[in-house]
C-alpha cells in the first residue's frame, strides 16, 4: 500500500512541475506580448511559486525554449521572448530598473565604443529610460575613473561644449574625437 | 496598351505656342527620366547652345515607375544645359512633389520645352488639352502667392510647377518648384525665365498601366515591411523600441513620447514603428528634428505633420507651425526639408542669437529662410551661395566690389544682429538683380571671376570640390573617403547622389555595413568614417555601382534619398536588403523582363553619354586634367594628421591618382584622359558618339 | 449562437447613438479611440471623419494624412489593375492643395489640413437611386453598395447624384467605380490615416468601454 501511495505522489509532483513550468512560460510570453521583460522575482510572485524552485524551473525553461532568453542584470534576471523583444531593449529596461548609474554608464559606453564604434553623448543618459541629470553622470564618471580597472573610460568635451564619453579599449582617442566632432557638424549630414 | 511607359512625348513650343504629341522612341533603350533627357538633349540641342537661347530645350521627364505607385516614385528628372558654369554643360536637376506622376496621368513620358514666348506665359495641361495663357497677372509674383491664386483659378486637382521671382528675372541660381517646396535647382528657373514661362499647371485623368499589378502590390508590401527604413534609408531608430537592437541618432526619429505636437486637433503620437507594420512607416522620419532637435525635440514641438512626394511612404518633409515667423511678416506654416533649413550660419557669418528658447535660431532663421528662398525661387547650390557670400563678407570683398553708395545702403547691421529681415533683404536683392550685390545670384564661377576672388578660393573652401568648374560638393571625401570623392568628379554640378551617404548614416555598426558592402563588391570596398584606408579595386567597383544605381533611380524615377535597398531594418535578414528590387519593379510594371545587371547597364549607358557630352561641351581631350581635379583641401585638411590614420577624413594625392585609374578602368575610360574609349562607347551602342568625339579630336587613341 | 446580422445592427445603432452629436463623443472611449487610431483631441477637434456603413466603420483622420496618395494607387491597382488616381474610390489629391473644402483655407498651401474623402456607403444611396440601369446594389451579406459592371453603362448618373462626389466613370472601361470597402487603402496607409473596422471589432471596443465604466 505504501508503494502505491509513493507512486501517486511522484506522478503528482511531476505533473505539478510541468504545470508550474507552463505557468511560468506563459507568463513570460504574455509579458513580452505587452513589451515587458519580467524578473524571476516577479515571475515567482505572479505564479505563486517558491523562489528557489521557480529559479530552477526557469533554468530549464531557458534551455528548452530557443526563443526564451534571460538578461543577467546585477540584481535580477530578466526573462523575455526573442526576437519579439530585442536583447538591447531588455538591457535598457534592466539597467534603468536597477538604477546603478555607474554600471549603466560603463556598460553602454563600452558597448557603443566597441559596436558602432562611436563615443557616447552623456546627454543620452538624461533621456528615457535612464533619466539621470548631467551632474549625476559627471560625478559617477569621476568615481569610475578613480578605479584603475576603468582606465579605459575617457571624457571628451567637443568644440560645441558637448560632453562625450568613450572607451579606449575599443576606440582610439583621435578617432573618438573625430567621430564626436563629425556628429555635431550638421553640414556633413545634409 | 503600353505598360509603365505611355509611349508619348509632349512637346511645348513657346515661340509658336503650340503643343505636339509624338511617339516616345527612346523607351526601352533609355528607360526614362535621366536617360530620356540625355538622349533628347544629345539628339536635339547642339553643343554650345546658350541656356538663354530659344534653341535651348528642357526635358522634364518621368520614368516607367513614375505614377505607378512604386514607393518613392514621385520624382521628375529635368535635363538642361547649366547656366551656372562658365560654359553650358549638360546637367540634370531633380524635383519631388507630384509633378512627375501628373505628366504620366496626362498620357506622356516627358514634356519637352523649347522656344521662347514673346511675353510672360503659363501653360495648362489637362490630358490632351494644352493651353498657353497670358501670365502677366503673375509677373513678379512669388511662388507662395501664386500657388493660391493660380491654384484657385485652375482648381484643386492641379499640380503647379512654378518659376519664382528669381527665375523670372533670369537669375542663374534659381529653381523651379512644385507642391510648395519641392525644388529643382541648377538654373532651371533661369531657363524658364529666358523662355518667359512662369508656370505649368497639370492634371491628368489617365492611368499608368501596370503589366502585373498583383506582383507590383506584393513587391510594394515586401519593400514596406522588410526593406525600407526611414529617410536616407536609415534602418536604425533613434529611440530604443521593443524590437530594435541598435539605436543611433538617425533620420528615423519616431518613437514613444515623440509626437507631432502641432497636429490638427492636438499632438499626434508616433509610437513604435515595428517594421512589420506598414501603417507606421510614415511616422518614422523627422528630418528637421534630426538636425535641430538633438536634446530638445524642437521639431516635434513644431511639427503639424509630415509631408513629401507622391507615393512615398517615408514623408521626409516637415510641415511645421512656427509662431515666431509671424513676427517677421511670414506665414507661420512652412514646408521644408534638409538643406532648405541650413542657411542659418551661411547667411549670417557674423553670428546669430536665440529667439524664444535657447538655441532656437536654427529653427526660426532656418525655416524663415526656407520659406523666403522657396517663395523667390532662389537656389543656394547646396550651400555654394552661403559659402561664397560668407567668404566675401569675412574678407572685405563687398567693400571692394560694390559701389560705395550701394554698399552704404545695404543694411549690414541686420545681418550682424541675426535679424531674419537680413535674409529677406539678401534674397530679394539677389532675386530681383538689384545692384552689384546681385552678382551673388550668378553662381560661383561668375562671382569668383567678376569679383576677382583669390585664385586659391576653391582650394581653400571646403564647400567646393571641382575648382576647374566652380562646382560644389555633395557628400564627397567626407562620405566614405575615395567613394564620395570619385562620385563628385563626375558631373557638371553637385552630384546629388546619396547611395553611399545613406550607408554611413544608417545607424548600423560598421561591422555590419562592411560585411554587406564587402560581400557585394569584395574585400576593401568599405572604409570607416574618420579612419580611411588606401584605395582598393573593390572600392572602385562600389563607387561605380553607387553612381550607376543613382542614375537608375533618376531614370525610373525613384528617390535616391531613400533607394537603393542595400540594408534592411530586420535583424532576421542580417540587416541585408535587396538590391534587385528596382529591376523587379520595372519588370512587373512594364512587362519587360529586366535583370539588375540590365537595368544598371542602361544607367551606365547614360553616364557614358554624359561623360562624352561633357568632353564635347568643354572641348576637352583630357577630362582627368580639365574637369576632374579635386580642390586641394581634400588632401590638405588636418595638416597635423596623416591620411589613412584614425581621426581624419583627408585623402592622399598619390592614392587618389590610383583611385582615378581604378575608377576610369571600371568605366572603360582611357586612364590618361578619363574619356570613354571607342570600344566602351560601342559596347553601349554609342558608336555615333564615339564618331562625334573623333570628329572633334577628343577621342582617346 | 447569436444572429450576426442582428448583432451588427444593434452595435451599429448603439454606435450611432454614441456619436449622434459628433465625433467628439468618441473622446470618452479609450478602446474606441485605440481601435480607430485617433486621439481624444483629434476627435474633439473634428479632425476625424467617422462613417458608419453597413459592414464597417470608415475613419479618415486629417491629423495623420500626410498627402502621399498611396491610398489612391493601392485602391486602383487592387481593384482595377492599373494606377489611376482619377478613378480611385478614396480621394485625397483633390484636397491636398486647397484643403478639404477646396477653398484654400486648408491644404499644403495653408495649414496642412487635408485628408482622404471616403465613400459613405449611404443607407439611402443617392447613387443607387439615380442609376437607371439598377447597376448599384447592396451586397446581401455585407450590405456594401457595389456596382454590377455587366449592367453599368457608364452614363454618369451616379456621379452627378452623389452629394460627396465619390463615384467616377472610368474613361477607359466606361464603367462607374465606387468604394466596395475592400480595406486595401487603409491596410497600407503609411501613417494610419485611414482605418476600416468591422462591426465585430467596434462591438468589442464598446463592450470594453462599458466594462471600464462600471
Amino acid at each position: 500500500m505504501s508503494e502505491e501511495i509513493m507512486k501517486e505522489d511522484t506522478m503528482t509532483q511531476e505533473e505539478q512541475r510541468v504545470a508550474d513550468m507552463n505557468l511560468l512560460t506563459a507568463r513570460i510570453r504574455e509579458m513580452s506580448g505587452h513589451r515587458r521583460p519580467i524578473t524571476e522575482e516577479s515571475l515567482a510572485k505572479d505564479c505563486e511559486i517558491e523562489q528557489d524552485y521557480a529559479n530552477a524551473l526557469l533554468e530549464e525553461i531557458e534551455a528548452a525554449n530557443e526563443d526564451i532568453c534571460a538578461y543577467a542584470g546585477q540584481k535580477h534576471k530578466y526573462f523575455y521572448v526573442y526576437p519579439t523583444l530585442a536583447h538591447n531593449y531588455v538591457r535598457s529596461i534592466a539597467l534603468s530598473e536597477e538604477k546603478d548609474i555607474k554600471n549603466t554608464i560603463l556598460t553602454l559606453v563600452r558597448y557603443d565604443s566597441k559596436t558602432y564604434p562611436r563615443p557616447t553623448k552623456a546627454a543620452d543618459f538624461a533621456k528615457e529610460p535612464y533619466r539621470y541629470t548631467q551632474i549625476q553622470v559627471q560625478n559617477a564618471v569621476r568615481e569610475l575613473q578613480r578605479d584603475p580597472d576603468n582606465a579605459d573610460l575617457k571624457v571628451y568635451n567637443s568644440k560645441k561644449g558637448t560632453y562625450f564619453l568613450y572607451s579606449t579599449l575599443h576606440l582610439p582617442e583621435k578617432l573618438a574625437i573625430k567621430l564626436a566632432e563629425d556628429s555635431e557638424d550638421a553640414a556633413l549630414w545634409f | 496598351m503600353a505598360n509603365g511607359w505611355t509611349g508619348k512625348l509632349l512637346r511645348l513650343n513657346l515661340t509658336t505656342k503650340t503643343a505636339t504629341v509624338e511617339d516616345n522612341k527612346y523607351n526601352e533603350e533609355w528607360l526614362g527620366g535621366m536617360g530620356l533627357g540625355y538622349a533628347i538633349m544629345h539628339d536635339e540641342v547642339p553643343v554650345g547652345t546658350d541656356p538663354a537661347a530659344p534653341e535651348m530645350k528642357m526635358v522634364m521627364a518621368a520614368g516607367p515607375l513614375t505614377g505607378a505607385g512604386a514607393p518613392c516614385s514621385g520624382r521628375t528628372n529635368i535635363t538642361l544645359y547649366s547656366p551656372v558654369t562658365e560654359k553650358p554643360l549638360v546637367v540634370d536637376a531633380h524635383m519631388g512633389g507630384h509633378f512627375g506622376p501628373q505628366i504620366k496621368y496626362c498620357g506622356y513620358d516627358a514634356i519637352i520645352i523649347e522656344g521662347a514666348a514673346d511675353s510672360l506665359t503659363w501653360v495648362k495641361i489637362n490630358d490632351d488639352k494644352v493651353e498657353f495663357n497670358d501670365a502677366s497677372e503673375f509677373a513678379g509674383m512669388g511662388t507662395r502667392e501664386m500657388n493660391k491664386v493660380l491654384g484657385q483659378q485652375v482648381g484643386s486637382e492641379y499640380t503647379l510647377c512654378l518659376n519664382g521671382i528669381a527665375g523670372e528675372n533670369k537669375v542663374r541660381m534659381s529653381v523651379l518648384l512644385n507642391d510648395v517646396n519641392h525644388a529643382a535647382g541648377v538654373g532651371t528657373g533661369y531657363v524658364w525665365g529666358c523662355k518667359n514661362l512662369k508656370a505649368i499647371a497639370i492634371y491628368g485623368t489617365g492611368a499608368v498601366h501596370v503589366a502585373d499589378p498583383m506582383k507590383a502590390l506584393n513587391l510594394y508590401k515586401y519593400q514596406l515591411t522588410e526593406l525600407i527604413g526611414a529617410n536616407n534609408n536609415h534602418v536604425v531608430p533613434s529611440t530604443q523600441q521593443s524590437w530594435n537592437e541598435y539605436v543611433s541618432w538617425t533620420r528615423w526619429q519616431g518613437g514613444e513620447g515623440k509626437e507631432w505636437e502641432q497636429g490638427i486637433g492636438g499632438p499626434v503620437p508616433t509610437g513604435e514603428q515595428n517594421p512589420a507594420d506598414p501603417t507606421a512607416v510614415g511616422k518614422r522620419t523627422n528630418v528637421g528634428n534630426y538636425f535641430f532637435g538633438k536634446d530638445t525635440d524642437l521639431l516635434y514641438k513644431k511639427n503639424v505633420k509630415n509631408g513629401g512626394c507622391a507615393h512615398c511612404p517615408i514623408r521626409c518633409v516637415n510641415q511645421v507651425h512656427i509662431e515666431e515667423l509671424g513676427d517677421y511678416g511670414l506665414e507661420k506654416d512652412v514646408s521644408a526639408v534638409c538643406f532648405a533649413t541650413s542657411h542659418t550660419n551661411g547667411f549670417y557669418p557674423a553670428g546669430t542669437h536665440s529667439f524664444t528658447t535657447e538655441g532656437d535660431q536654427s529653427l526660426v532663421l532656418g525655416y524663415h529662410i526656407a520659406q523666403v528662398m522657396d517663395d523667390y525661387g532662389l537656389w543656394c547650390g547646396y550651400g555654394e551661395m552661403d559659402n561664397y557670400f560668407s567668404f566675401c563678407w569675412k574678407n572685405g570683398i563687398f567693400e571692394k566690389v560694390l559701389p560705395a553708395e550701394e554698399y552704404a545702403e545695404i543694411p549690414w547691421d541686420l545681418m550682424k544682429d541675426g535679424d531674419p529681415r537680413w535674409a529677406d533683404e539678401m534674397i530679394k536683392r539677389i532675386s530681383t538683380k538689384q545692384g552689384e550685390f546681385a552678382t551673388l545670384g550668378e553662381g560661383a564661377w561668375r562671382v569668383v571671376t567678376k569679383w576677382g576672388l583669390p585664385e586659391n578660393f576653391y582650394d581653400q573652401s571646403m564647400k567646393f570640390i571641382l575648382p576647374k568648374l566652380g562646382v560644389g560638393l555633395h557628400h564627397s571625401s567626407e562620405s566614405m573617403g575615395q567613394v564620395g570623392a570619385l562620385i563628385n568628379i563626375l558631373f557638371n554640378r553637385d552630384p546629388m547622389c546619396h547611395t553611399h551617404q545613406n550607408c554611413i548614416g544608417n545607424g548600423l555598426p560598421n561591422e555590419v555595413i562592411q560585411s554587406v558592402l564587402d560581400g557585394m563588391f569584395g574585400e576593401g570596398a568599405f572604409t570607416a568614417q574618420g579612419n580611411y584606408t588606401p584605395m582598393t579595386q573593390a572600392r572602385a567597383k562600389w563607387a561605380k555601382w553607387a553612381i550607376v544605381r543613382n542614375n537608375v533611380h533618376d531614370m525610373a524615377t525613384l528617390c535616391n534619398w531613400v533607394w537603393p535597398m542595400i540594408f534592411s531594418p530586420l535583424k532576421e535578414r542580417g540587416y541585408k536588403g535587396d538590391t534587385s528590387l528596382e529591376a523587379q519593379l520595372i519588370s512587373a510594371t512594364t512587362g519587360v523582363e529586366y535583370t539588375e545587371e540590365q537595368v544598371d547597364f542602361i544607367a551606365e549607358k547614360v553616364l557614358q553619354l554624359h561623360r562624352a557630352m561633357t568632353a564635347l561641351e568643354m572641348g576637352s581631350a583630357n577630362l582627368r586634367q580639365d574637369h576632374d581635379p579635386l580642390s586641394a583641401w581634400v588632401f590638405d585638411r588636418d595638416p597635423d594628421k596623416e591620411a589613412f590614420t584614425p581621426g581624419t577624413s583627408k585623402l592622399d594625392r598619390a592614392d587618389f591618382e590610383v583611385a582615378l585609374d581604378m575608377f576610369y578602368t571600371e568605366f572603360g575610360w582611357d586612364v590618361a584622359t578619363g574619356i570613354p574609349t571607342r570600344a566602351t562607347l560601342e559596347k553601349f551602342g554609342l558608336g555615333n558618339v564615339a564618331d562625334e568625339l573623333a570628329a572633334a579630336g577628343l577621342l582617346p587613341a | 449562437m447569436s444572429n450576426k446580422i442582428f448583432d451588427r445592427e444593434v452595435t451599429r445603432r448603439n454606435f450611432l447613438k454614441l456619436t449622434a452629436k459628433g465625433t467628439a463623443a468618441l473622446a470618452a472611449s479609450a478602446p474606441l479611440l485605440e481601435l480607430f487610431r485617433v486621439t481624444a483631441a483629434e476627435a474633439e477637434a473634428g479632425a476625424v471623419t467617422v462613417i458608419p456603413t453597413a459592414n464597417a466603420v470608415l475613419v479618415s483622420n486629417a491629423a495623420r494624412c500626410t498627402g502621399c496618395g498611396r491610398c489612391e494607387i493601392n485602391c486602383t491597382l487592387a481593384n482595377d489593375g492599373k494606377a489611376m488616381p482619377y478613378i480611385s474610390r478614396v480621394k485625397m489629391m483633390r484636397n491636398l492643395y486647397l484643403g478639404n473644402n477646396h477653398d484654400g483655407k486648408g491644404g499644403v498651401y495653408a495649414n496642412f489640413d487635408y485628408k482622404p474623402d471616403t465613400c459613405h456607403q449611404c443607407e439611402d444611396p443617392a447613387c443607387m437611386n439615380a442609376c437607371p440601369m439598377k447597376a448599384i446594389y447592396a451586397d446581401e451579406t455585407t450590405g456594401v453598395r457595389k456596382i454590377d459592371k455587366e449592367k453599368c453603362v457608364g452614363c454618369g448618373a451616379c456621379v452627378a447624384a452623389c452629394p460627396f462626389k465619390m463615384p467616377t466613370i472610368d474613361p477607359e472601361e466606361k464603367k462607374s467605380t465606387k468604394c466596395i470597402s475592400c480595406g486595401y487603402c487603409a491596410s497600407m496607409c503609411p501613417c494610419g490615416a485611414l482605418t476600416i473596422c468591422t462591426w465585430e471589432q467596434v462591438a468589442e471596443a464598446m463592450a470594453k468601454y462599458s466594462a471600464d465604466r462600471l
